[in-house]
């Protein structure tokens, strides 16, 4: 530990310099003039401001609005409902979900706000006092906000957070979950759902099983069922453009990476499918994915006519 | 963000999630004190780096700058061990093979970043909080603690500094467990 290099001290300055300047922009109080003469100053100005610019970034994923329930990693005890309202509500729900079922959302139209994401794209919306959502690409969402607020996932995938004070109804094809604050993530399979509670906690109507931070549910007509968590990390990726994989096959990679591509990737040698594979990839870029095929594996990258890619041994 | 330009946007996104990776490598090369400042060359060549759109795997390009980095550094040194410049030869520096271990290692994980404004000092623990995770403008928090907004700001920036060394030093912990030689090969597993 010789520890003698003034590299990481000057480091650590430049990114107190950087971090000032974020704050100010942000506060709206800086010279916006001076700081690019800083930035332009000295390329390591620009480095440390991007790095300090990343973390801030990803601050953002943290928007829950209670220290003491983030803190904790697990939510607030539930609120008893009254059991005339809980009735209601579950009456209520049900209708809901058969209409949902059913394949048709334009009922009550009128009285819910809507957003869609294509292929590749990914947006994030307030949907409600407390209430945010992201969407993942080919995602049809709907919400009305109350109290509580209802959120209905039509398609695709979302990652919810919900602030403090506030309770959500998400209203899957699976059933429909009873969510107090907390962050999650929730994403269609088949005719069912799948969440992921980062955290916080609830329940799904018609249990009184709790579930909890760390819990991945599975919703399918009406029934829940629980599932060993993945590296939860790994679900929330979508949100940095990013697929996470870890051991997975060739198979499963590709699923996930098509869900992002209008042109899909196929596999043309059966073989392939077998290959494992682990790291982080971009979504919104699978040069890279088929850059590492091709280095790892010697797997070749044809780009057919019709714009999709095959996937064959060199 | 509107102070963010093109090239920032994409090194957040692109070049940023290895940073294990680059400071795996770089530590291995030119050991743990002249890592960090390794690392920060190779991102300054990449910042200017006119043609980035250009790039096709940003991980594998940085990888590429630090190998050739420490190079230099190795070869300027007066003693250096004769079997590390020999896997430097080898070493198939283009290699963009994902690494399991790379894997953002903490990035995007919510749980670490909360520990990390939990263990900043109270009064810049609370701000940040209250900026990032309420979402409330700054002149809000000025009037909810009863400090000025240029207070406010000094709060934002120390946490904000102080979490981004905290996780470029949990970055350095994951190089613990990283094989940082031709090993990197075995991230893929069959």
């Amino acid at each position: 530990m010789s520890g003698l290099s003034e590299s990481p001290q000057q480091h650590a300055d430049l990114t107190d310099e950087a971090a000032a300047w974020l704050a100010a922009l942000d506060a709206g109080s800086a010279d916006v003039a001076a700081f690019e003469a800083w930035r332009e100053a000295d390329i390591r100005h620009a480095v440390a401001f991007v790095e300090v610019a990343s973390t801030w970034r990803d601050l953002d994923a943290l928007r829950l609005a209670n220290g003491e329930l983030a803190r904790e990693g697990r939510a607030e005890p539930i609120v008893p409902e009254r059991p005339g309202r809980r009735h209601i509500l579950r009456a209520a729900a049900s209708v809901a979900v058969a209409v949902v079922v059913g394949g048709g959302f334009a009922y009550r139209a009128a009285a819910r706000a809507s957003a869609t994401t294509a292929v590749g794209q990914r947006k994030t919306v307030a949907a409600a006092p407390g209430l945010s959502l992201d969407l993942n690409t080919d995602t049809r969402v709907s919400w009305k906000a109350g109290m509580p607020a209802r959120v209905w996932l039509e398609q695709g995938e979302i990652a919810v957070r919900l602030a403090a004070l506030h309770r959500l109804e998400l209203l899957t094809p699976g059933g429909k979950f009873l969510l107090e604050p907390g962050a999650y993530n929730a994403r269609l399979r088949g005719a069912g759902c799948e969440l992921a509670i980062l955290s916080g906690g609830g329940t799904f109507e018609g249990t009184t099983r709790r579930i909890g931070a760390g819990d991945v549910a599975l919703a399918n007509a009406g029934q829940m069922a629980l599932r060993d968590a993945p590296d939860l990390g790994s679900i929330g990726a979508w949100q940095h453009d990013t697929l996470v994989l870890n051991g997975q096959s060739l198979d499963y990679a590709l699923a996930e990476m098509n869900r992002y591509l209008p042109d899909k990737i196929v596999i043309g040698d059966p073989d392939l499918s077998r290959l494992r594979l682990g790291g982080t990839f971009s979504t919104t870029n699978p040069a890279e994915f088929l850059q590492a095929l091709r280095t790892s594996f010697g797997v070749r990258a044809t780009t057919g006519a019709n714009g999709g890619i095959v996937l064959t041994r060199i | 963000m509107g102070w963010l330009r093109d090239i920032d946007r994409w090194f957040m996104a692109e070049v940023l999630p290895h940073a294990a990776a680059y400071r795996a490598k770089a530590v291995h090369f030119c050991g743990r004190d002249e890592a960090d400042d390794l690392v920060q060359e190779a991102y300054a060549r990449v910042l200017k780096t006119p043609d980035f759109r250009a790039i096709v795997s940003a991980r594998g390009f940085v990888l590429t700058i630090v190998h050739n980095l420490a190079l230099e550094r190795l070869r300027r040194a007066n003693v250096v061990r004769i079997e590390l410049l020999a896997s430097l030869d080898m070493l198939d520096v283009a290699d963009p093979a994902p690494d399991a271990f790379a894997v953002a290692a903490g990035r995007s994980d919510l749980q670490r970043l909360l520990q990390l404004i939990d263990s900043l000092p109270p009064q810049c623990a609370r701000v940040l909080h209250m900026r990032k995770i309420q979402g409330m403008p700054p002149i809000a928090i000025a009037e909810a603690l009863s400090i000025s907004v240029s207070t406010v700001e000094k709060h934002i920036a120390k946490g904000l500094a102080l979490v981004t060394k905290a996780r470029r030093d949990s970055e350095a912990q994951v190089e613990e467990v990283c094989p940082a030689f031709p090993k990197a090969r075995s991230s893929t597993l069959t």
